[in-house]
């Protein structure tokens, strides 16, 4: 075996790394090889001292694991929902009102213009030529039909003097 | 108290006491750690699932710490480790050999020094350390390979001539 094969299996060993199969085999070995054992005794030896050095107290004595409920857990919490279960069903309640109230209110029907259900005659060619045909409507003929008077003065333009826009 | 907390509960007791000596090991006071220690778990009730359903969930847990600290440590460097000079008061009786070991372990790289102490202090397997340290098994093997050939030729100064010793 390599040196440097032996080296790590022997390192293994010492650290327990070795599966048993390997360390039943790798004992055979070191049985009928007396140096080989020897460094194996002396890998263990580090390794042991090496755990005597690192010994550490750490006053092991643990707090009691605080009463934690895990991120998403699946049990109800009536103390913590009531609050968001009364504003929730508040709101239901006030919608539900709301929507019946429009759906069931009949809209009341406004009374159809007298003006407009009846035909009007109001501005029929009939009724003018009557009130045309009454003498005392003369006054209200159009007027075309009086005697226009032309008045001296008119309103000036621009450019036109006094003088020559009185007539 | 449900299931997946109860089993979360079983780990803290599990492991609570290495979890916690991992952080004494890191930061001075007690109560840093102890600090420090709740906020793992508090990671762990997050991710219970996954925490419980992992290989080694004991590596799981040291991997979460392991994260935690790094992040105390951003926040606020640590004072140096408690290792082993001044937390150990020497005995009179004890292998004078032992506070040579210990400077040894101190004067190792970090990442050598990590993988290193994991494995003594808290016995954790190649495959949980590397788990933790999100590296390659093979890495965790020559890592440890290196610090505890180191260790040896503390204890076992290589003679004038020996090819055996590196």
């Amino acid at each position: 075996m390599k040196p440097e094969s032996l080296e790590g299996l022997l390192i293994d060993r010492a650290l327990g790394e070795l599966s048993p199969e390997v360390t039943e085999l790798l004992d055979a070995y070191l049985q009928a090889n007396p140096a080989a054992a020897e460094q194996a005794a002396a890998w263990t030896e580090t390794w042991r001292g090496a755990v005597r050095a690192t010994a550490f107290d750490v006053e092991g004595r643990l707090q009691p694991l605080p009463k934690l409920k895990p991120r998403g857990s699946n049990t109800w919490n009536w103390r913590i929902r009531r609050g968001e279960l009364l504003r929730l069903a508040a709101c239901l309640i006030i919608g539900v009102t709301a929507a019946w109230g429009l759906f069931t209110a009949q809209p009341e029907k406004a009374p159809a213009p007298a003006v407009a259900s009846q035909p009007s005659k109001f501005w029929s060619v009939n009724r003018l030529k009557e009130i045309y045909s009454r003498p005392s409507a003369r006054k209200h003929r159009p007027m075309r039909h009086r005697l226009p008077w032309g008045s001296p003065l008119r309103i000036q333009k621009g450019g036109e003097s006094y003088g020559t826009s009185i007539r | 108290m449900g299931k997946g907390q109860m089993d979360i509960a079983e780990l803290y007791r599990e492991t609570g006491p290495a979890i916690l000596a991992y952080f004494r090991q890191h930061r001075s006071t007690r109560s840093n750690a102890e600090d420090l220690l709740q906020e793992t778990f508090l990671r762990a009730l997050s991710y219970k699932d996954r925490v419980l359903s992992a290989a080694s969930p004991r590596a799981y847990i040291f991997g979460i710490a392991r994260h935690v600290r790094l992040g105390a440590m951003r926040e606020r460097p640590a004072p140096d480790e408690i290792l082993l000079l001044e937390s150990h008061q020497t005995v009179e009786t004890e292998d004078p050999r032992l506070h040579d070991l210990r400077e040894t372990i101190q004067q190792l790289q970090e990442p050598h020094r990590e993988t290193l102490l994991l494995k003594l202090r808290y016995e954790l397997s190649y495959e949980e350390t590397a788990a933790v340290l999100q590296i390659p098994i093979g890495t965790v093997r020559s890592r440890m390979h290196y610090a505890v050939a180191r260790l040896r030729r503390v204890l076992n100064p290589p003679k004038p001539g020996n090819n055996e010793a590196r």
